[in-house]
């Protein structure tokens, strides 16, 4: 009887999940920002060579990783984007929080004498369109008690 | 937060960043909107460059070859064959004088009658005219079967198939070279389907009409028949052209009947 229901569901399917995204990301940043605060005293840095030069230390790889996907409306979004060419912020958005969850986790998972962390490096995979991972890793370096 | 917190060897000063450089501050909605009219200009332009080709293209394709290709020769539903169905539509054929077929595109022109309760009446590729047995037993008079197959030669006429298949055609071509395309490029190309659809029915009444007076049908039969088509959706046509009005594939019967008046009249 209703033969554009097609139409009907795909914005009803938009709507939806732009409103969830949208809700899920705003929180998302915000615990971002809080924990991101908490651990801010930990330096991180790219160098090869730590900054704390003693050999009273210890060292340990830190790795953190974080899976992500894309919702229904970055995807439409990114697909019309992918036509036109241009900035795809529905999809650097998401990037964003991969990148800083994984360098949280990566930071979280260090111990309470930690004095930096170094060779810090980050990538990015797809784990299938829509879907990504980011990896954080780096040499924890802990003072000796 | 507790930035005062002793961190033991510390050479440098943390502080809080709030925003995200690597995040573009536009929203989001507005992008979506930009981009859902530009692709929908997009889609549209797609519509009617395909259009023109095939209007270049369809008067190439003799009609002999038209049926050679679409034979549709397993159709025949041998229960009709012999039946008061098949004799009506024949004979009712038989009005149309050879003067007006003469005008139409050179197909060997077939009618057959389908048991079918379905009210409706098809234009093959090819030159074959379906028409159901419900609507055979549906119409009363035979001017307005008249006209039902006016209308399909009308379709003919124009070639209006060809028109149609080579759009679609031509459009999932342009589909495979944009590569991903979101659906809502579908729906865009099957909006604009359906409103060219409509422009063929239209031009087939015409044609239907025309037909129908030179064969010396009461032309009053034709809108005769839309009356009743609207009759028979009763309420429900009504609700349908609220919610479904421009994804129809026919105009609504009331306002074929409006249009055919208003050719009467002139």
């Amino acid at each position: 009887m209703i033969d554009n229901i097609d139409l009907i569901i795909i914005t009803i399917f938009l709507a939806i999940t732009y409103a969830t995204g949208n809700s899920i990301e705003k929180k998302h940043f915000r615990q971002l920002l809080e924990r991101e605060s908490k651990t801010k005293n930990i330096p991180v840095s790219s160098n090869d060579e730590p900054f704390e030069q003693s050999e009273h230390v210890q060292i340990e790889l830190l790795v953190g990783s974080c899976v992500i996907g894309s919702d229904y409306f970055k995807r439409t979004l990114a697909a019309l984007k992918g036509i036109f060419g241009g900035k795809i912020g529905a999809y650097e958005s998401l990037l964003d929080r991969a990148r800083r969850e994984a360098i949280l986790r990566m930071k979280e998972s260090a111990k309470e004498n930690c004095v930096e962390i170094a060779c810090f490096r980050i990538t990015t995979t797809n784990v299938q369109p829509g879907m990504l991972e980011a990896v954080a890793y780096g040499t924890a370096i802990y003072k000796k008690a | 937060m507790d930035s005062k917190k002793k961190n033991s060897g510390t050479k440098f000063k943390a502080v809080d960043l709030d925003v995200s450089v690597n995040v573009s501050q536009s929203s989001p909605i507005k992008e979506f909107g930009k981009l859902l009219i530009g692709f929908s200009f997009l889609i549209a332009f797609l519509f009617f460059i395909s259009g023109a080709i095939v209007n270049i293209i369809v008067p190439l394709i003799p009609p002999e070859l038209e049926a050679k290709i679409w034979n549709f020769d397993n159709i025949e539903n041998p229960s009709l064959a012999n039946t008061p169905h098949q004799a009506r539509l024949d004979r009712v054929f038989a009005k149309i004088p050879e003067k007006t077929l003469s005008k139409l595109p050179n197909y060997p022109y077939r009618l057959i009658a389908i048991k079918n309760h379905t009210v409706n009446a098809l234009a093959l590729p090819g030159g074959k005219i379906i028409v159901f047995s419900g609507l055979i037993d549906l119409v009363k008079s035979d001017d307005e079967l008249l006209f039902v197959i006016a209308h399909e030669l009308g379709h003919f006429a124009s070639r209006d198939h060809l028109h149609s298949l080579g759009r679609e055609f031509l459009f999932s071509l342009f589909k495979a070279f944009l590569g991903t395309m979101p659906s809502l490029g579908d729906q865009t190309q099957m909006l604009l389907a359906k409103g060219y659809s409509r422009e063929q029915e239209i031009e087939a009444d015409s044609w239907g009409y025309q037909i129908l007076k030179d064969s010396g049908g009461s032309t009053s039969e034709a809108i005769n028949f839309f009356e009743l088509l609207q009759k028979k959706d009763g309420v429900h046509g009504q609700f349908d052209k609220i919610t479904n009005g421009l994804m129809r594939t026919h105009p609504y019967p009331e306002e074929r009947a409006l249009r055919l008046k208003n050719i009467e009249e002139r």
